[in-house]
């Protein structure tokens, strides 16, 4: 093979390859879901995942949560009224470490595929939006209102303050919705204080 | 060229208008012939890569005009889809269907008591995965015909009268949306028209990671009679 058809061809495969890649790089743009998208400039303000298990603690740079009990139900009793639906009710003991003077649970939300779920507004008196002080832990629930036909495979849960702080951190509980039952009723009482953690 | 006809002392030959046309042919045939050469060497210089893009460009611009895209905007506004009660549409932003609409005159129900209450009884999806706020679909996505796009109505869960703020992914729910009106406008009997438009997503995916739907492009209209709303 002469050294002029070899340039050629490695000028045509350079070619080839440009526009494969910008073919690839246009498919995974469009095809990559929103929420999953992590090379955007606001990526470098991320809040960093510090992950939770259920009855145990977790601690982030300003809340400090411990998830009880993660439950489905098809009815949530509030003791006044029952309100249908299918539900996912995190139960949970929050608490601020006492890096800011006002710590509150601004950010709430499952996570279920591409979809972000925020918690119900069908209820009062849940934890989201609540304030915590160091050392008066309070404990409630969290509630999301889903769609029936996406209440299986994987969720996650993401707790944490004020989600507009840059490289601050995130509470986020990995939840395996095919173990929950979403037939029975749960009772959801109103955030009370609760004693501290020893 | 020498004239001979003075060497042999002959009357010059005048040359006639054939050979005149026959010499003036060269120059001309000269000159088209070095374009030409000057043509082809361009053309050549340019070489294979150049000239295919120029190709491509050419394709792509008989294309856009084959397939209209060179025709005259068409400025004028669309005529609206008419729908009923019970009728569905869907863009891609929600489903709604509207079913009936109330008016009430009532003072207790209105903040102003020169105004009265247009209450829309719907059923409305969501499809952005993010939640949907009321601000982004009302007097925008769903506009009541004569009631001012930047108030926004009430919305209320059939089911349990709970206020709403939200529309979450996918979750279908029956509201009762309820806008205020000036006294006179509206009676039970009239027409209440509720204008949905077709936005689209703008989402910002280098500089940031944020989304908003704008673009509202009116492409259907409801029409219900209103009723009149029940003490």
């Amino acid at each position: 093979m002469s050294s002029r058809t070899r340039s050629r061809g490695t000028r045509w495969a350079a070619w080839a390859g440009g526009v494969l890649l910008t073919a690839a790089a246009f498919a995974t743009w469009h095809l990559t879901p929103v929420s999953t998208l992590s090379y955007s400039v606001a990526a470098v303000r991320y809040p960093f995942d510090v992950h939770m298990a259920v009855g145990e603690p977790a601690r982030g740079r300003t809340v400090i949560a411990e998830v009880e009990q993660v439950a489905g139900a098809g009815e949530v009793d509030t003791g006044d009224e029952v309100l249908g639906g299918t539900w996912v009710v995190v139960d949970l003991v929050l608490d601020a470490t006492g890096a800011d003077p006002r710590t509150s649970l601004d950010l709430a939300e499952l996570v279920i595929g591409a979809a972000t779920y925020t918690p119900t507004e069908r209820l009062a008196g849940t934890l989201d939006g609540s304030t915590v002080a160091a050392g008066l832990p309070r404990r409630g629930s969290i509630v999301f209102e889903i769609p029936a036909d996406t209440a299986h495979g994987s969720a996650r849960l993401r707790i944490g303050d004020d989600p507009l702080v840059r490289l601050g951190d995130r509470l986020v509980l990995d939840i395996d919705l095919d173990e929950l039952d979403f037939d029975g009723t749960v009772v959801v009482e109103p955030a009370a204080y609760a004693e501290a953690a020893g | 060229m020498e004239d001979d006809s003075r060497h042999h002392g002959r009357a010059p030959v005048r040359e006639r208008p054939e050979a005149v046309a026959g010499t003036a042919e060269t120059p001309v045939r000269a000159f088209a012939a070095a374009l030409l050469r000057r043509v082809v060497g361009f053309v050549r210089e340019l070489g294979v890569a150049v000239w295919s893009v120029l190709g491509g460009v050419v394709l792509v611009i008989v294309v856009i005009a084959l397939l209209g895209g060179f025709a005259p905007a068409q400025r004028a506004a669309a005529e609206l889809e008419p729908l009923g009660p019970g009728d569905e549409y869907a863009n891609d932003q929600l489903t709604v269907s509207l079913s009936e609409a109330a008016v009430a005159d009532d003072p207790r129900v209105v903040l102003d008591e020169a105004d009265v209450l247009v209450t829309v009884r719907m059923r409305i999806r969501s499809h952005d995965a993010r939640p949907l706020s009321l601000t982004d679909v009302f007097g925008k996505t769903l506009t009541l015909e004569g009631a001012d796009p930047d108030e926004l109505p009430r919305m209320r869960r059939v089911d349990d009268g709970s206020s709403m703020f939200e529309l979450q992914h996918e979750l279908a729910v029956d509201v009762d949306v309820s806008w205020e009106l000036p006294r006179g406008t509206i009676a039970p009997g009239d027409a209440v028209r509720v204008i949905v438009s077709d936005p689209f997503l703008r989402q910002m995916r280098v500089l940031g990671d944020s989304s908003y739907w704008t673009g509202h492009t009116p492409h259907a209209v409801f029409v219900l009679t209103a009723h009149e709303a029940a003490a």
